[in-house]
Parts: structure tokens; sequence; C-alpha cells
């Protein structure tokens, strides 16, 4: 992982500094609050519900055992021992104090972390896939150009005051997009030309809240060293074009969508024909000083380990299915990429606890070369397991809770914090989670469904992206009470889309069961291996909606 | 007065900002509005006044780059404090139509954007008040490292 020099560090700790001037200026009343709004918000602080609350950037999903083990310290010190992993590769501490902030950035420079733009309407953390690096149809490794992005979006001077904030992510599979880019103010995803050479495929204009967007083809080829110099086209032209006057209308998206997805390129290409070949453009010994962190580790030269694993599960009831859902296949081979799910029944989903988190840490250690990824789906990911280690890792993380093996499954719910943490929240979200995780508590019927997800946001902000899971729960307000509103058919991947809406909302209580129906109609109607959104797909909605709006007879 | 920091430095305003809706003084060196400089640009121009423009949230770098020349300083309105058109503004007047004169922040903006507003070319700031502009010049330069480049430095990855 991207380690540190004298420069990054001494960024990190300069802005400890500044905000700890702000922050004592602010509780002296030198700073009104609605001016120290932005300027904690840079520093990814909120005022929520119940305190504030911190959101610290982990940087495209990486995270070390030492970073971890000091997020775990941290909580204890500063709030109240756990902390939630969100669905944008960041961690969020509830219940911090405002006057103990500054120190909590403090301790995090200390490991090389920060919250550095993970709010406000700047440029937030950049995304990536949790397998980045470890996955076997990869074009490139997309980390090096995820740092690079990360370097020149932190404190760039030019967009720290947008109309809104500004989301950008980052796919390198051809087969798969688990980064969601065509979600994303703005979506890369690693291409070759024919000669071979690295470059982006350029999606602007996507994003979820209450106008749900698809991103929108820009550019097919964007030669690799023009990266910087196009984001700064892009950033510029919307900067001073995008709308300022409502801010349900000031994302990207709709700036897009009010040119024309031709018109856009054409002032985008414009602004950058200026840019072009100027000073931002990328040197090759950038991209190399960069692209070193990332370099294969030391793997041992091993062959796939099936028949051990045969043996082993023959052994040990249980682990079939963990291998079957949390294991993700590794480059290398006598490797595997190990899932650890925070989804455990009766938690929230994402939530975490200190202890947890040194469990985590240490099986990183362990069994994985000290390295730890987090996922969009609110995990925490194992990327370099010996394929000879898995049973000793399954065995520790049962103890730990990580080892439900329901990943990509039904029960792997993405949530938000919804109603019990959040205050522009409609409806809560856990609670739901819950119900349904609890309604859907055997494992070998969850097998049998598959893949499917499950998407919960607390309302139209869509924090838990439930306009593109499977199905889609959202709490909406009617006359003060809590009601939801279901949807099928979203996806994030490359056929990415929104999902359409089922009908009239459910109260709380009813949402177990109309999931229930919905499955229920694909069970019957499945053909051999069709996946729930292929049948989806093929059926439409009108079957889903009369089993579950049915009257009983 | 002291709210006007040029250069690093507070200075006395020797410029007359003019509103929409007043009159322009008689002589010294004056800030216009876009229209009014416009309405009457070969005259501005020829008259050895100093000669300004201010641009309002609205008007662009491009609708002045016609009168570069002929204007001193120009100074861009922040409207309110969130509003970051400014920083684009001012780093287009600069580095693509190679603006030498000033160019000062007026408006609603914080003693915590000058460090930003610099690095995008704006040299002099008119601050809300003198307690701001104070407390402005010690926030000139929170960081020694600057990843981008901007109006007043390369890139970090340039000089590594
Ligand atoms: C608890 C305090 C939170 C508040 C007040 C909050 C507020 C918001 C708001 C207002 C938006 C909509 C912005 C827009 O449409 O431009 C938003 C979007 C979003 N939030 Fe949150 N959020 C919170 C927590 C979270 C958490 C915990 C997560 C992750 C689990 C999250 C992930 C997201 C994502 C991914 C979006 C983007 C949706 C899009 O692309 O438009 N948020 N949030
Ligand atoms: S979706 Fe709504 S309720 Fe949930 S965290 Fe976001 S803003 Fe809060």
């Amino acid at each position: 992982m991207y380690l540190y020099d004298s420069f990054d560090q001494k960024v990190v700790d300069e802005r400890v500094a500044q905000f700890r001037e702000q922050t004592e200026r602010y509780l002296d009343g030198k700073i009104a609050d609605d001016e120290f709004l932005p300027l904690r918000l840079q520093n990814g602080l909120y005022i929520q519900r119940h305190a504030p609350m911190l959101r610290i950037a982990i940087p495209y999903g990486l995270l070390s055992s030492r970073q971890l083990y000091r997020l775990a310290d941290l909580t204890e010190q500063y709030d109240k021992g756990y902390a939630h992993f969100t669905t944008r590769q960041n961690v969020q501490f509830n219940w911090p104090a405002l006057e103990d902030v500054p120190d909590i950035l403090a301790g995090l420079a200390e490991v090389q972390m920060h919250a550095i733009q993970t709010s406000g309407n700047c440029i937030r953390n950049t995304t990536t896939d949790q397998f980045a690096g470890v996955v076997q149809d990869e074009i490139d490794d997309p980390r090096p150009w995820c740092e690079l992005i990360r370097q020149w979006s932190t404190l760039h001077p030019e967009f720290a005051f947008l109309p809104r904030k500004f989301k950008i992510a980052v796919n390198a599979s051809p087969d798969a997009d688990r980064a969601a880019v065509r979600f994303h103010d703005i979506g890369l995803e690693l291409v070759r030309d024919d000669s071979g050479a690295i470059g982006f495929r350029v999606f602007v204009g996507g994003g979820l809240g209450r106008t749900p967007l698809v991103g929108q083809n820009v550019r097919d080829f964007l030669p690799a060293k023009h990266l910087l110099t196009y984001l700064d086209a892009i950033l510029r032209m919307y900067n001073l074009n995008g709308r300022r006057d409502n801010k349900f209308k000031a994302r990207i998206k709709i700036l897009v969508k009010a040119l024309g997805v031709d018109a856009f390129r054409d002032r985008v290409e414009s602004e950058w024909a200026h840019l072009k070949d100027g000073p931002g453009t990328l040197t090759q010994s950038e991209i190399e000083r960069v692209s070193q962190h990332f370099i294969d580790p030391d793997y041992a030269d091993l062959n796939d380990a099936d028949a051990l694993l045969k043996e082993q599960t023959a052994n040990n009831p249980g682990f079939d299915r963990w291998l079957a859902r949390n294991i993700t296949r590794h480059k290398k081979p006598g490797y595997a990429a190990v899932t650890l799910s925070l989804k455990k029944v009766g938690y929230a989903p994402g939530d975490c606890t200190s202890g947890q988190m040194r469990a985590a840490a240490q099986l990183a250690d362990s069994f994985s070369l000290g390295g730890l990824r987090v996922s969009h789906e609110q995990n925490l990911i194992l990327a370099d397991v010996r394929q000879d280690q898995l049973l000793d890792l399954w065995q520790a993380a049962k103890q730990h809770g990580f080892a439900t093996p329901t990943i990509g499954t039904l029960s792997d719910v993405i949530c938000c914090p919804g109603g019990d943490y959040c205050a522009l929240a409609n409806a809560k979200s856990i609670p739901i989670a819950e119900a349904i995780q609890a309604q859907f508590d055997d494992l070998d019927y969850l097998f049998d469904l598959g893949d499917i997800d499950l998407n919960i946001s607390g309302c139209m902000n869509a924090c838990g992206h439930h306009h593109i899971g499977n199905i889609g729960i959202l709490g909406v307000d009617k006359k003060g009470e809590e009601f939801y509103q279901v949807s099928l058919g979203g996806d994030s991947g490359l056929n990415a889309r929104v999902g359409k809406i089922l009908g009239p909302s459910f109260k709380a209580d009813e949402v177990p069961a109309v999931v229930d129906k919905v499955i229920q109609v694909y069970v019957d109607n499945r053909t051999p291996d069709e996946t729930f959104i292929d049948t989806v797909d093929r059926l439409g909605i009108e079957p889903f909606k009369e089993r579950v709006y049915a009257k009983p007879h | 007065m002291q709210n006007l920091i040029k250069d690093g430095q507070l200075q006395h305003d020797d410029w007359a900002l003019v509103e929409e809706d007043t009159p322009v003084p008689a002589s010294g060196p004056v800030i216009l509005p876009l229209a009014v400089y416009r309405g009457q640009k070969s005259e501005w121009d020829a008259s050895d006044r100093n000669i300004g423009v201010w641009l309002n949230d609205e008007q662009m770098a491009e609708d002045v780059t016609d009168s570069l020349d002929k204007l001193a300083l120009i100074a861009l309105r922040f409207p309110k404090f969130a509003d970051g058109r400014g920083f684009s503004k001012a780093r287009l007047l600069r580095e693509r139509h190679a603006f030498a004169g000033e160019i000062r922040a007026i408006g609603d903006f914080l003693p915590d954007q000058v460090f930003y507003m610099g690095r995008c070319g704006i040299n002099a700031f008119a601050c809300r008040t003198d307690e701001e502009a104070s407390i402005a010049l010690a926030l000139f330069a929170p960081f020694s490292v600057r990843y981008q480049g901007g109006t007043d430095s390369a890139s970090l990855f340039e000089q590594r």
C-alpha cells in the first residue's frame, strides 16, 4: 500500500494544526456556526442527531493492521468503543466531542490517516474495487491511479467550494464493476487501446439521491498521463457552470442532463484543449514512483490447495459454505481473498467494535501480510491469504463473529445508519435490515437463493444505495409515520440501472413478509441457474407486484 | 478601515468601489461594475485614471478578456463564501489570459479561504472587517506542501 514520505506526512500534520486553530477560534466564538460549517465538513465533521459524527477516509479501501489498531484505540479513547464502516470506503465515529476532534485527527495522522474532504462540497475520497490488485481479470492495478487522484484532489485550491459534493470511482475489471463507477460524479474505467497502452474510459454525471442517474460516456479513451488535466477540465467546467441556486439540483449529473452529454463533452474538451500537455500532465517518473508502492508482495510459490480444502470440508461442517460465499479467487495460485463479514444478525451492518477491530487487525497480521480492505458492501477483506491456512482463518474468524457465510446473499444487507443516528432520516433502516436477516436465517435457503443485493436507505439521499439494489428499500414519511417503499431490479454493475418501484409503501412490520413474497416469485419462476436479477429482468415487475399486493382470499 | 491585504500585507486602499446604482466619483482610481465599464469602454480606456472592474458571480473571466491591457485591477465578488466560482475565474485570468494586474477578492469570503485564493492567483483581499483582515494575515501559508500546481508553485510531483 502507499506509504507516506515526508511531504505526505507534512500535509496531514499541517492539516491537524490548521483544524486545531480553527476549532479554537470557533469555540472562542470568533467563527459563526454557518462559517465553521464548511471548515469542519472538509475535515469530515458533521453535527448529527446525537453528537458530532466524524468520517475518516480509508483511501480506496486500503487499511493496514497498524491503522486498524489505531482506529480501535481512538474509538475507545474518544468514542463508545465502536465505529461504522460505510458504503464509500470510509469509517465513521458516531459520538466524538468537538473539542476532541483535533486530537483524534492527530492520532490518525500518526498512522498516515486523515479525514480530509470526507464531506463538504469538494472532491471526496476516491473509491475502487475491494479486490484491486489481487483479482485475475484486471486490466491493470487501479490503486496507483486512485492514489494519484487522492494527491491531486487533496487541498486542491480551485475545487474546495464546488456547487455540491463530488465523488470519483475507478474500476479496472472488464467483467465486473465492484466500484459502481456509473453511479459516481466521475467514473473511470481502466482500458487499453489497440497498442496496449493504458488509459481511461470516462463516465460523468452518475449519482443516486433524489435524482438517480446513470453516468454518461464522455470519453472512450483518455491516455493515462492526461488523467489529472482532464479531471481539472471537468471540475472547472462544473465549478463555473453547476447550479448553485438549489442544492437538490447542484450535482454534476444535473448539469450533464441539462446540457446533454454531447454539449457537455464539447465544453469539457474545449477547456481541456488549454490544459492538455500542460504542467498537470503526469510524468512517467511520478507514475512509477506511486506504482512502486503497489507491486506484488513476496508471494510464496504455491499450487492451488483443492485437494486439501476438499478433505477439510469433509471434516468441518460449515466450512464449505464459508468457502463458497466468503472467498474470492486470487490471481496467485495457492492464495485467496477472504471477506470478513460485518453482517452478523443482530448487529448494525458495517458496525465494528474496538475488540473486533483488534481481532481483524490480528487476523490480517497472522494471515494476510498485515493488510486489509474495506468494501462498499461494508465488509472487511483479507486479500492475501494462503489457501492452506483458510481453515485456521475460518476458525479464528468464527470466534469473532466475522464468519457469517452470507457474502453477496440477501442477508449481506447494505444499509445506511438511518433514523437511529441520522437527522435527515424519514425512517429507521437498521431494524429493517435486522428483521430481514432474521426472516432469512436459514443458511441452506440463503445459499439456494444465491446472489441478491439488498440495499436500505432511510431517506432519498440514498446513502444505502437503495436504487441500485436488486431489492431496494427506501424509508418514506407518511403523515409522520415511517413507511417503506420497495423497488426491484436495480444493478450497480456493468448493467448499471435504477430499480423500479413496486407500488405503494409498507409499514415496517410488513417489510420482511413483502421481501419473502418477492423471493417466492423468484423461486417459483426461476430457470436452472438463473439469478434473482436475471429472473426480474425476464419477468418484469408485474408478477412480483401481483403477489405482493394480492388481497388475501 | 484597515481591511485590505495586498501581496501579503495590510495596505491602505486607494481604490473606490463603485456599486451598480451609485455615481462614479469624479477622480481617483475606481473599480467599476462591468456594465458601467462596458457602456463607455472607449472613454474609460482612453482616460488616464486607474480603472478596475468588478465581476459579480455570474460574470465570467471571458467577459473582460478583451480589456486586460487596459485594466489595472479586476475584483471578483464572492456572493457567499461557499460560492467557489471566483477560484476558477482567478486562475483563468492569470493562467490562460496572463493578466498581470491586481486580482482582488471582495464580498463575502472567509479569512480561512485566503490560502486557496492566493494559490489561484488572487493577490488582494478586501476582508469583511478589520479584525478578519488581521486573522487572515496569519492564514496565508497553513501548508508548506502543495500537491497540485497553482499560480504560486508547480505541483509537488514536478518537484519530487
Ligand atoms: C449519519 C449521517 C449522514 C448524513 C447526514 C448523510 C447525508 C447525506 C446526504 C444529504 C446525501 C445526499 C447528497 C446529495 O444528494 O447530493 C448523502 C448521500 C450519500 N451518503 Fe450519506 N449521510 C450520512 C451517513 C452516511 C453513511 C453512514 C453512509 C455509508 C453507509 C453514507 C453514504 C452516502 C452515499 C454513498 C451517498 C451518495 C448517494 C449519491 O451518489 O448521490 N452516508 N448523504
Ligand atoms: S439515506 Fe438518509 S437516513 Fe440514511 S444516512 Fe443518508 S441521509 Fe441519513
